[in-house]
Formats: structure tokens, C-alpha cells, sequence
């Protein structure tokens, strides 16, 4: 006859693992010393559990490591005109801005240089002591090779007749957009 | 780097972190899959998917046993395959039996043949005897008798109490003892049980 309940068989199971307390524990004590079924049930439980524990693991077949689709991350997603935008064509840009970059700063330096020449070329025709405009040049030279300070004849002398604050303004921006630009594309290029 | 650090370097995306940690219990994790869903495959998907969940909801971790956080995980990716399984055609539900060539998997280089072949016997008794568990028996008993947990880390995988633990495992036990003395005859002798 089977006379075993839950409470009994809960009370073997956790005197196997140790859990009971010391009352818990005098109960099973004494319902082993008086019931052979009792006895059994534990070495059979024991038994059990020894078989489980003895059973083999599985190796695992594969890692189940994540990669960046699995985990669901994606590089964000550009939306509107920046969806075309790629870091090559910043870097165009970039090269375009270089290269009016270097246009203008030779180009105004290049100005500068000759607007330089050409004032100690003067000096050299028009010595000190010499005849003043005013006083006389039947030739005329001397009125052509002094230098003046007319505003609209320094603009005639620097690259592409613009004034030279305009000119360093333009220079400034130019690098200023270059580095932007290469910041872009380099920013892009992480996406 | 130590468990902690690499569960707050994954909380903030770390992706190598995690897979650290994956690497740290996926064999736990895959046990107890294979356990549960009784086939490799299926529990191949179910690993995965926990591990999955486990990264994407990595920000619920409130901290305690990350063991049983990451377990509790795995045991319900195996709870969803199941009501997946049942809810496909019949012919589906053969998946779930029992794979015969599972124990093609358990060799271990360094064990002689012949104890090969006794623990390859007594894996097939035993997967089929957790095998006709309810799945919260079958879970509690892996948990406990094959991976070790604690009561209380069973609890806190399955979301229940310590009292509903004790009872499960009782029940758990007494009828996989039932199963297996009534299949001694199928047991190599070495895992018989001696009468007295």
C-alpha cells in the first residue's frame, strides 16, 4: 500500500538538500525510525538525485555570442537630403574650397608683392630733394610713378580689384568653410 | 573584468561585454534549454533568443543574481517555443520528442568507450523520465538537481515562492523515482538501484 503524500514527500526532498529546519528535521528522524516505506522513499530519492547529478552536460554545439544585427544595433538612419549625402562628396567640396584657397591666397599675396616692387621702383626714379609736382615735370613721368593714396587707385592694385578687407574676409571663410567640410566628411564617414 | 563591470559595460551597449557574459553561461543557459525542450535545435533557438532578449532588455536588470535574471530569460524563451510548437500543426509537436541522437553530443574525449556507452544509456532513461515532467516540475528539477541552484535562485528564475520551489521539486523528484524504478531493467547495473 502506498500511504506517501506531498508533505511527506516534500519533507524527504528538502531533508535531502539540507533545507529543513531542526524541527522539520526531529519529524523526519522520527518518521524514518518508525516507517520502513519512509526509508525507502529517501534512499530512493537519494538514488534519484545521484543519477541527475551524474548525468552527462551537453557540450554546447555553437557560441551563442551576438553580433551588431542580432543585437539590433544600426547605424542611424539619415533621413531627407542627407540620405544621399556621402562623405565623398564633402570631401569634393573640401578640395574645391582648397583649391580657391589657394587661388586667392597667392593670387592677393602675388598682388602685394608686385604693388611692393613697383612702390620701391619708385622711390629709386623719384630721389629725395627732386623736383616736386608742383614745382615743375615738363615729362610727366614723375606724376605717373608717385605713389598716391587715392582709395580707387589701391583697389585698381589688389587681386581682382576687390578692396583688401574683402579679400581677407574671403580667405578667413574660405578656411574656415574647408574645416568644416572636413569635419563633415570625417563625421559622416562614422556613421 | 569582473561579472559587474561587464553588466554595466553591456547596460551601455557594450556589445563585447555582453558577449563575455554569454560566454560565461551559455553552456548553463543551453542545459537547461536541452533539458527543457528535450532537442538541440529547439533548444539552439531558445538560447539565442534569450540571449537576445537578455541584451535588449539589459536595462530591467535591477541587480541581485544576474545568474537567475538571465535564467529566469531562458526559461521563458522555452515556455514561448513550447506554446509556439503546440499552436503549429501536429507533425510539429514530434519535434519536441525526445531526439534519439541527442547523446551523439555528450562525448567526452577523455572517457573510456564503455563508460561512454553506460552514461549514454542512462542520459536517454533520464532526458525521457524529465521529458514526462510538467514543464514547471521539469524546470524545477533541472534547475536544482542538474545546474545546482539554490531554492531561493529557483525562486527568483521562476518568479515564485520558496514554498511553491519545495513543492515542485518534491513532485518532481518522487515521479521521476517513480519513472525510473519501473525501468530499472533498462538501466545498466552500474545505475540500478541495490535492494536491501
Amino acid at each position: 500500500m502506498n500511504f506517501r503524500t506531498n508533505d511527506h514527500d516534500q519533507l524527504l526532498s528538502a531533508s535531502l538538500d539540507g533545507t529543513l529546519s531542526s524541527r522539520d528535521e526531529e519529524r523526519v528522524a522520527a518518521l524514518l525510525e518508525q516507517d520502513p516505506t519512509a526509508r525507502r522513499d529517501l534512499q530512493t530519492l537519494t538514488y534519484t538525485r545521484r543519477l541527475l547529478a551524474e548525468t552527462p552536460r551537453v557540450p554546447v554545439p555553437r557560441a551563442f555570442t551576438l553580433n551588431e544585427s542580432m543585437a539590433g544595433v544600426r547605424a542611424p538612419q539619415r533621413a531627407g537630403w542627407l540620405a544621399w549625402l556621402q562623405p565623398m562628396h564633402l570631401r569634393v567640396a573640401a578640395a574645391m574650397m582648397a583649391v580657391l584657397l589657394v587661388i586667392f591666397v597667392t593670387g592677393d599675396l602675388g598682388t602685394r608683392l608686385q604693388v611692393a616692387g613697383d612702390a620701391a621702383a619708385s622711390a629709386l626714379v623719384a630721389p629725395s630733394g627732386g623736383l616736386a609736382p608742383d614745382q615743375g615735370d615738363p615729362t610727366g613721368i614723375l606724376a605717373a610713378k608717385t605713389p598716391t593714396t587715392d582709395p580707387a587707385a589701391s583697389t585698381a592694385t589688389t587681386f581682382l580689384g576687390l578692396p583688401s578687407a574683402t579679400l581677407l574676409a574671403l580667405e578667413v571663410g574660405l578656411l574656415v568653410l574647408l574645416i568644416l567640410l572636413l569635419a563633415a566628411s570625417w563625421r559622416l564617414s562614422r556613421l | 573584468m569582473d561579472e559587474q563591470r561587464l553588466i554595466d559595460a553591456a547596460s551601455r551597449g557594450d556589445l563585447a561585454a555582453f558577449n563575455q557574459l554569454v560566454l560565461s553561461y551559455q553552456s548553463m543557459a543551453y542545459n537547461l534549454a536541452f533539458r527543457i525542450l528535450g532537442t538541440g535545435d529547439s533548444a539552439q533557438d531558445a538560447t539565442q533568443e534569450a540571449f537576445i532578449k537578455a541584451y535588449r532588455n539589459l536595462g530591467q536588470y535591477r541587480g541581485g543574481s544576474f545568474k537567475a535574471w538571465l535564467l529566469r530569460i531562458v526559461t521563458n524563451s522555452c515556455y514561448d517555443y513550447l506554446r509556439q510548437v503546440q499552436r503549429r500543426p501536429a507533425s510539429s509537436l514530434d519535434d519536441l520528442s525526445t531526439d534519439p541522437e541527442y547523446t551523439g553530443q555528450l562525448i567526452d574525449p577523455l572517457e573510456a568507450p564503455s563508460d561512454y556507452a553506460l552514461r549514454q544509456e542512462l542520459s536517454v532513461l533520464i532526458q525521457q523520465g524529465i521529458a514526462t515532467l510538467p514543464i514547471e516540475q521539469r524546470t524545477v528539477l533541472v534547475l536544482s538537481d542538474i545546474e545546482g541552484l539554490s531554492y531561493e535562485e529557483i525562486a527568483q528564475t521562476m518568479d515564485t515562492s520558496l514554498g511553491t520551489v519545495k513543492s515542485r521539486l518534491s513532485r518532481a523528484r518522487a515521479k521521476l523515482r517513480d519513472f525510473l524504478l519501473e525501468r530499472q531493467e533498462l538501466l545498466p547495473s552500474r545505475y540500478r538501484l541495490e535492494n536491501d
